[in-house]
């Protein structure tokens, strides 16, 4: 669609998978919508079970609130500066291009 | 060969059957819903669905040809009638379908109130629910809620944010009160006061008055009158059992009573989520269990025993959520009978636990607004050496740094 913002994951082992969203769509919700394996999702986007983690482009900066913060000492794999909760992460523009990196466990 | 045949497509069904794929199992995977759509998150639906910030499609379990793509049948929109055990075969109200293991997941529906039959009245289970509630939810309207428990609140907030007037009624004396502590429940019960959600506890229907097959208003036996646009009965849920109990299989509790390997008293039949009481070790009694973590933990267990590569019992600590308002509220553990409560952090900055313990070990943990306290709870709970409660009452010190090692002594 017209709208829609492009955007990759990269799994740990260097499969990528180039998919898009609509403007307001999670990334998470985007990841599952186009079968990205290694974003579990568990709780289904209410930021309670730290299933959707990834590494974050530079672009997204450090704007995860103090809740998520706290989640993400409680990933399974290894906490990065760059690390988010892609439910938390909602697509705009801005985000065009932007690449995802996926850690290799999430439960 | 004839595989597996799942009933019920909620979080439990899909969970197994996508587990069995990753287990690598060769053998036709089936699931059965009774429901006419893909499956979809259930706890959006008294929340971000129910406001409108989500829409449906964006609460789907999994992408739109998912289940497809890994060789999962999804029969959608079929009834489930019969199951026969002794020819292996679960009967739908169109035919039959032949199974090597059939795994029942076919959850609960909501409990009904008998003399409640309006056309403004809803309940809130599925999607079609959510739809119809969210398209009586006008800004203005009085909606007069009837159960005090997670739907019930979790509605009411919702309400609150889209302009409704609201009435919580709950025949007990306080909020939650078999999930939550008393404390707990006050504080619930405050922040929702001061949201303007008008909250009636200990309160019982004397009788409602309809026109024109509407409730316009709900009578209290404390001879209040609640006026009413639209009433939701949230008073708790109904397994759906009948597949496996009209079979011959055990119950207990309301749900099919499963060993620890999930399997029914019938042969090759398994009960996992919403419907299925089990002993859970960690929990040290039998117990059936309202949650997604339940669901998808015991989709991967039965999928792991149907693939045959687990033969240990389930025991999965329990853990739990709910948002309501600003509150983010998170449980790990049940609570037990003779526990301690302990409070950390400050309760009325908003953000805090309570921890619950028995015998100086740690059985439960209510966070409200802590993240970092709920996760590390969900590895301390249900440990068996003890919790240091002394570290733990400094909210400084972060709670996974107490971990309950063997020495008995904090490790941070």
């Amino acid at each position: 669609m017209a709208n829609d913002i492009n955007i990759t994951f990269r799994t740990a082992d260097g499969e990528v998978f180039h998919v898009s969203g609509r403007a307001g769509a999670t990334v998470m919700e985007t990841a599952v919508q186009n079968n990205v394996p290694g974003i579990e999702a568990e709780c289904g986007g209410a930021c309670a079970c730290a299933t959707c983690h990834v590494y974050a482009p530079e672009i997204i900066g450090a704007t995860a609130e103090v809740y998520e913060q706290e989640m993400l000492d409680f990933t399974a794999d290894e906490r990065r500066p760059n690390s988010r909760l892609s439910c938390q992460i909602e697509l705009e523009p801005s985000l065009e291009g932007a690449v995802f990196d996926l850690p290799r466990v999430q439960v | 060969m004839s595989g597996t045949v799942i009933v019920g497509a909620g979080h439990a069904g899909v969970q197994a059957a996508v587990s069995l794929r990753q287990a690598g199992y060769q053998e036709p995977v089936r699931l059965v819903s009774e429901e006419d759509r893909p499956p979809y998150h259930r706890p959006p639906l008294s929340k971000s669905m129910l406001a409108g910030e989500k829409q449906p499609e964006q609460i789907a379990l999994r992408g739109p040809d998912f289940l497809e793509r890994n060789d999962i049948e999804l029969l959608s929109g079929v009834r489930a009638v019969a199951l026969d055990p002794a020819s292996r075969t679960l009967r739908l109200k169109n035919g039959n379908l032949a199974y090597d293991k059939a795994v029942i997941a076919t959850g609960a529906g909501a409990r009904t109130l008998a003399g409640f039959q309006y056309d403004n009245v809803f309940l809130l289970r599925n999607m079609q629910d959510a739809l119809a509630l969210k398209n009586a939810l006008a800004p203005g309207a009085k909606l007069v809620i009837v159960g005090g428990g997670f739907i019930g609140l979790e509605v009411a907030a919702t309400a609150r944010k889209l302009g409704l007037s609201v009435d919580v009624i709950e025949a007990q004396e306080r909020l939650l009160k078999r999930a939550a502590p008393p404390l707990l429940s006050d504080y619930i019960h405050r922040r929702h006061a001061a949201e303007g959600v008008r909250l009636h506890v200990g309160a019982q229907i004397e009788r409602v008055i309809a026109e024109a097959g509407r409730i316009v208003s709900v009578e209290l036996s404390n001879s209040k009158t609640l006026a009413a646009d639209l009433v939701l009965v949230g008073i708790g849920n109904q397994p759906e059992i009948g597949l496996g109990a009209e079979a011959g299989a055990k119950t207990d509790l309301g749900g099919l009573l499963v060993d620890p390997a999930l399997r029914t008293a019938l042969p090759d039949v398994y009960a996992i989520g919403d419907c299925a009481a089990f002993y859970l070790p960690a929990a040290g009694c039998r117990v059936r269990l309202e949650s997604v973590q339940n669901a998808v933990d015991q989709g991967k267990a039965v999928a792991g025993q149907i693939a045959g590569q687990v033969d240990g019992a389930y025991d999965a600590v329990p853990w739990f959520w709910s948002d309501q308002f600003d509150m983010r509220l998170q449980m790990t553990g049940l609570s037990r009978p003779g526990s301690a409560f302990m409070i950390r952090g400050d309760v009325e900055s908003n953000s805090f636990s309570l921890l619950e313990t028995l015998d100086d070990r740690l059985v439960a943990v209510y966070s409200v607004n802590t993240a970092a306290d709920h996760m590390a709870s969900r590895r301390l709970v249900g440990q068996p050496s003890r919790f240091n409660k002394a570290a733990a009452s400094d909210a400084s010190v972060p709670l996974k740094a107490c971990l309950a090692v063997p020495t008995g002594r904090c490790s941070g």
